[in-house]
């Protein structure tokens, strides 16, 4: 039993990486104003572009992971030229860019690799043993023993929140995010920000997205995704908007999330069916409860004109 | 002088909707060139595809009632700057009920049984669509997030549903048996091949236009999406009023849900939501949730998507080249408008 327990929490850690990638992608891009809605179809594109990269460089999963941050960010520069230099609606452009990111994600599977009988795999992710630290009961297994791109999310995840709260740019990046308007009058460009906090985020995302590939499937579907890009929406809301309880509330949305497989394994009496809908009942009681208190930052989905009278 | 002014902003209009279709179509060619295909030959699948025999119009109507519907349920919450993106599982959840009549009610005669069917498809559309409401309502959960959570729990649903007692052993794929022929929409001609779907597609934007710009809660759902807090002002319940929109879109997707089973599958089946809700996000936001406007985009983008399978047939293009291409006409035609209003 206890194995069973170690092993739950060994897979939860594992399946946390996109969720904490994805929730400080939304984290870096909101704290400047700018709401990311696309990333059911931005962590689809950056998936395909990961494992047709990494598939065509004979494995290089480097490359592959780097051609999926390119992708992400790529998104985050178109998003923040309709939102920030066109001022169109964030919703609207996001929703956009989510179907366009769906099409270019299978697209370009479709033409590298077309419809074969036997889809191509690539490499996945091995778990990294930590010397010492793998060896502690219980802990060393779920936390010393997981595949780099963890130890990555946890290491950014401390990095944006020193980012943001510890030096001159991170404060100036989340007065853009309160209040463009005060911002500007005390001489930052609020373009600027917003535009470095897209595609920071955008970026992000795409790592988010290449993991995916990277860890579960070693080859690229359609469904890949299957509803992380709306759950590190949740998230965010669920952490406030802050690194560190994003971080660890991915902890929670990935356990909902083995939970359900787990459930199957332990021949529970429930359908497999609603066993598999877990997550996303657990994430509307989440965000009900979050949402009776939760604080955004003030300028969050809001284009900024300088010209204009209301706020 | 007014009159005239309402004429310009009326061309202004079109003109924006004219230079996003040919940049839309221009980078159909330019990647049409790209994947060494006859870009000609292309472009003639491409528009021609939906028209010319009766075999293709009916190919046509099968993909325009349920994108017409979808895109519809999107649309009326949208006069109240609400995102219905959950109406792919109200329309799940439409095809659901639809099953669910049909085998728990099978000896009706067809005259209780369309009729039947078709309020209970709506009634379980809005039923979906009456969590992500209460949410807003109650606790102003954000609806994107709330009713999209919704559509992957339909898809679970749905699973269920079709593997359950109601089963078709022998298909391959999860998926009930046919459900009594009673329930079957009415067939009003069989070449091209048109059932009641078709008519009740058509009225439904009719009516809600009628509804939107002539009646009095439609005034105030457009007063409370221009200026929220000016309505309240005026007496208007907009707290009320936007909740109640994603229910209305509910239902409309839900009947689209229902009228799918049928009037075209016959049975439920896992997946036969197809890409509509994508399609369906486009087209409203092309015609700014305007529901005449809305008959005219669904019908481009269904002329544009069975001319994509046609290319995808005839000359081995990706299906996903028009997807990205719906796409980026939604985005061309934001920027044409952007640079329309800054000339003016």
């Amino acid at each position: 039993m206890t194995d069973l327990v170690t092993d739950f929490f060994r897979v939860a850690v594992a399946v946390s990486v996109p969720y904490i990638l994805g929730g400080q992608a939304m984290t870096i891009s909101g704290r400047s104003g700018i709401f990311l809605v696309f990333n059911e179809g931005v962590m689809l594109a950056s998936a395909s572009a990961t494992f047709l990269a990494t598939f065509l460089s004979g494995g290089n999963i480097i490359i592959g992971l780097l051609a999926g941050a390119a992708m992400g960010g790529f998104f985050g520069l178109v998003m923040g030229y309709f939102s920030i230099t066109l001022k169109q609606n964030q919703f609207v452009v996001g929703l956009a860019l989510l179907v366009a990111a769906v099409g270019i994600a299978n697209f370009m599977y479709s033409v590298f690799i077309g419809v074969v009988i036997k889809p191509p795999q690539i490499p996945t992710l091995l778990p990294v043993h930590i010397p010492l630290l793998s060896d502690i009961p219980y802990l060393g297994p779920v936390l010393f023993s997981q595949n780099l791109m963890f130890y990555f999310a946890v290491i950014l995840s401390i990095l944006v929140w020193a980012f943001l709260y510890r030096t001159r740019y991170g404060l100036n990046f989340r007065s853009v995010g309160e209040n463009p308007r005060v911002a500007d009058s005390l001489g930052i460009n609020v373009s600027l920000t917003r535009y470095a906090g897209a595609v920071a985020g955008g970026i992000v995302m795409g790592i988010a997205g290449g993991y995916l590939p990277l860890y579960f499937t070693g080859t690229y579907t359609p469904s890949l995704v299957n509803g992380r890009g709306w759950i590190v929406i949740a998230l965010t809301l669920f952490g406030r908007w802050n690194p560190i309880p994003v971080m660890l509330g991915a902890l929670l949305f990935a356990a909902a999330e083995v939970f359900g497989i787990y459930g199957q394994i332990l021949n529970l009496p429930v359908p497999s069916q609603f066993l598999l809908m877990i997550p996303f009942i657990v994430t509307l009681a989440i965000l009900v409860q979050t949402y009776r208190k939760t604080e955004l930052p003030e300028g969050l989905a809001k284009n900024y004109d300088r010209e204009s009278a209301e706020d | 002088m007014n009159k005239d002014k309402k004429g310009d902003k009326l061309a202004a209009q079109v003109a924006t909707y004219l230079i996003g279709v040919a940049a839309a179509l221009a980078a159909a060619g330019v990647m049409l060139g790209l994947l060494g295909k006859n870009v000609a030959e292309g472009y003639s699948l491409l528009l021609t595809a939906s028209f010319g025999s009766a075999t293709n119009l009916s190919l046509f109507t099968i993909k325009f009632v349920p994108l017409l519907l979808m895109s519809l349920a999107f649309a009326i919450p949208l006069t109240l700057k609400k995102y219905n993106v959950g109406n792919e599982g109200q329309f799940l959840l439409g095809a659901v009920g639809a099953v669910t009549v049909a085998f728990m009610l099978s000896s009706l005669p067809a005259l209780a049984a369309i009729p039947l069917l078709l309020i209970a498809s709506a009634a379980f559309g809005a039923f979906w669509a009456l969590f992500p409401a209460l949410m807003l309502y109650k606790f102003r959960v954000n609806e994107i997030v709330s009713t999209i959570l919704m559509n992957f729990i339909s898809f679970y649903l749905v699973l269920y549903v079709a593997t359950g007692p109601w089963r078709d052993p022998f298909a391959g794929h999860p998926e009930t048996q046919a459900i009594p022929s009673a329930f079957d929409l009415p067939v009003l001609l069989t070449n091209p091949a048109i059932n009641l779907g078709l008519v009740i597609a058509v009225l439904a934007p009719l009516a809600s236009y009628y509804y939107i710009f002539r009646s009095v809660q439609g005034f105030e759902l457009r007063a409370s999406g221009a200026n929220e807090r000016a309505a309240l002002v005026f007496g208007v319940n907009s707290n009320l009023l936007a909740p109640m929109s994603l229910v209305i879109g509910g239902a409309i997707a839900g009947l689209a849900g229902g009228m799918e089973v049928a009037g075209l599958q016959l049975r439920l089946v896992d997946g036969m939501q197809s890409n509509y809700a994508a399609l369906s996000i486009i087209i409203a936001l092309i015609a700014y949730g305007n529901p005449l406007g809305v008959i005219v985009s669904a019908i481009f983008i269904t002329v544009i998507e069975l001319g994509g399978s046609a290319m995808n047939a005839v000359m081995g293009v990706p299906v996903e080249l028009v997807y990205v291409i719906e796409a980026l006409l939604l985005l061309f035609i934001l920027m044409a408008n952007v640079f329309e209003r800054r000339r003016r």
